[in-house]
């Protein structure tokens, strides 16, 4: 058997990134039926081995970006569920503290900056990972450039959810003054143990970076994921536009609703200044618009 | 054959090739090139990226064996793959009267 080959196989696998098992699985399996020719004395193509190397890893990279949206959006949902909670029980934890109440400002505020940014950026980028996922769930193979989106979108929600339970245990700490002690030991335990599921999910996206895909295209924009959305608007930058109003609109609402319609105004002013930055700066990233 | 064509039927005549008898790479290929009469030749290791898509969609289930001292991974068809291959046959054989009539009406009288 032509072990120069295998060995071919296997650096070809190995330089697009392709995991020890997955290495080790299609060389044995290619030995065994090298082997087999052999034996018959069949002469046989069984195939150039960057092309198979490039094909095993395409469909892998797709697989993978799948499963990492799918795995993320997991890790995320209790998070997201302990979030929720929290910020119910501030009430009851004697409401919010004055913002500038902190022990170090320079900490405190950013804290508690990303408690309100930074979860909504990571649900962001979370929903839209499993919309592609749901676009392109009969595809086996994706463009590179799309697997580079879903990993993007993936590793962009997981980062942000870590930002948001890690500004939970800071506003925890540095607000501790104002907060009653139940909320900030749920506050700490919880981000303590929700950082091992986005940990987990984090090396399942890292692994999927590895994998060098190749399939050429492009991976669109939001019209992918969002195909009915050019009924409102036809250019990525004005639906994002046509949104953040929709927010600033809602956002304005339930401020006036609770009676407040001064904090509604601010907040809904706020908020769609969020959504439009969000959508300068991470739009091309995230493959929002081209 | 044109490559495109099989590589385009090639999920579908992988698992109607591993239904009858659960098989490794090398017995695929070959029953695939016997059953077709040799019209199926294609570059082996190709079926190899198709088995793993198969196998990662749960169509199929594969476990290792020991034959003549070297390891060997054997392929069957799983419930949801003979599922899936019904499936498959029933859309070929409609694609396959639709071709033959459109073919058919272009003959010249």
């Amino acid at each position: 058997v032509s072990e120069p080959y295998l060995d071919e196989l296997d650096r070809a696998l190995r330089e697009r990134g392709a995991p020890r098992g997955v290495r080790a699985r299609f060389v044995t399996e290619a030995r065994d039926h090298l082997l087999e020719a052999k034996a018959e004395q069949r002469p046989l193509e069984f195939g150039d081995p960057d092309a198979l190397a490039q094909q095993v890893v395409d469909e892998l990279a797709a697989a993978g970006a799948k499963r990492a949206a799918l795995v993320s959006a997991a890790a995320l949902a209790p998070a997201a569920g302990v979030y929720a909670l929290l910020l119910l029980l501030l009430g009851a934890a004697a409401g919010s503290p004055d913002i500038f109440s902190g022990r170090t400002d320079a900490v405190a505020l950013p804290a508690a900056l990303a408690l309100v940014v930074a979860p909504q950026v990571s649900l962001a980028a979370g929903a839209l990972a499993l919309l592609r996922v749901l676009r392109r769930r009969r595809s086996s193979v994706l463009p590179r450039a799309e697997v580079r989106v879903l990993v993007r979108r993936a590793s962009t929600a997981l980062a942000f959810g870590a930002a948001t339970i890690g500004s939970l245990a800071l506003y925890g700490y540095e607000y501790q003054a104002g907060l009653a002690w139940w909320w900030r030991d749920i506050a700490y335990t919880t981000s303590a143990a929700l950082a091992l599921p986005l940990a987990a999910a984090a090396v399942a996206v890292r692994r999927t970076a590895r994998l060098r895909a190749a399939t050429p295209g492009d991976a669109g924009d939001l019209f992918v994921d969002l195909p009915e959305a050019r009924l409102v608007a036809r250019d990525p930058w004005r639906l994002c536009l046509v949104f953040a109003g929709a927010v600033a609109v809602v956002t304005f609402g339930a401020g006036a609703l609770a009676g407040a319609a001064d904090e509604g105004l601010r907040n809904a002013v706020a908020e769609a200044v969020a959504v439009v930055v969000a959508f300068a700066a991470l739009g091309r990233f995230l493959g929002l618009r081209n | 054959m044109r490559a495109e064509r099989l590589k385009g039927n090639l999920e579908l005549l992988l698992l109607a090739t591993i239904a009858a008898e659960p098989a490794h790479g090398y017995r695929i290929v070959e029953l695939l090139r016997e059953r077709s009469a040799g019209a199926f030749d294609l570059a082996e290791g190709t079926v190899y990226p198709a088995l793993y898509r198969l196998e990662r969609a749960g169509l199929l289930a594969s476990r290792w064996s020991k034959a003549e001292g070297r390891r060997r991974r054997t392929y069957r068809l799983t419930r949801r793959g003979q599922a899936a291959l019904s499936a498959e046959r029933r859309e070929w054989d409609l694609f396959v009267r639709a071709v033959g009539r459109v073919a058919a009406a272009a003959e010249p009288a």
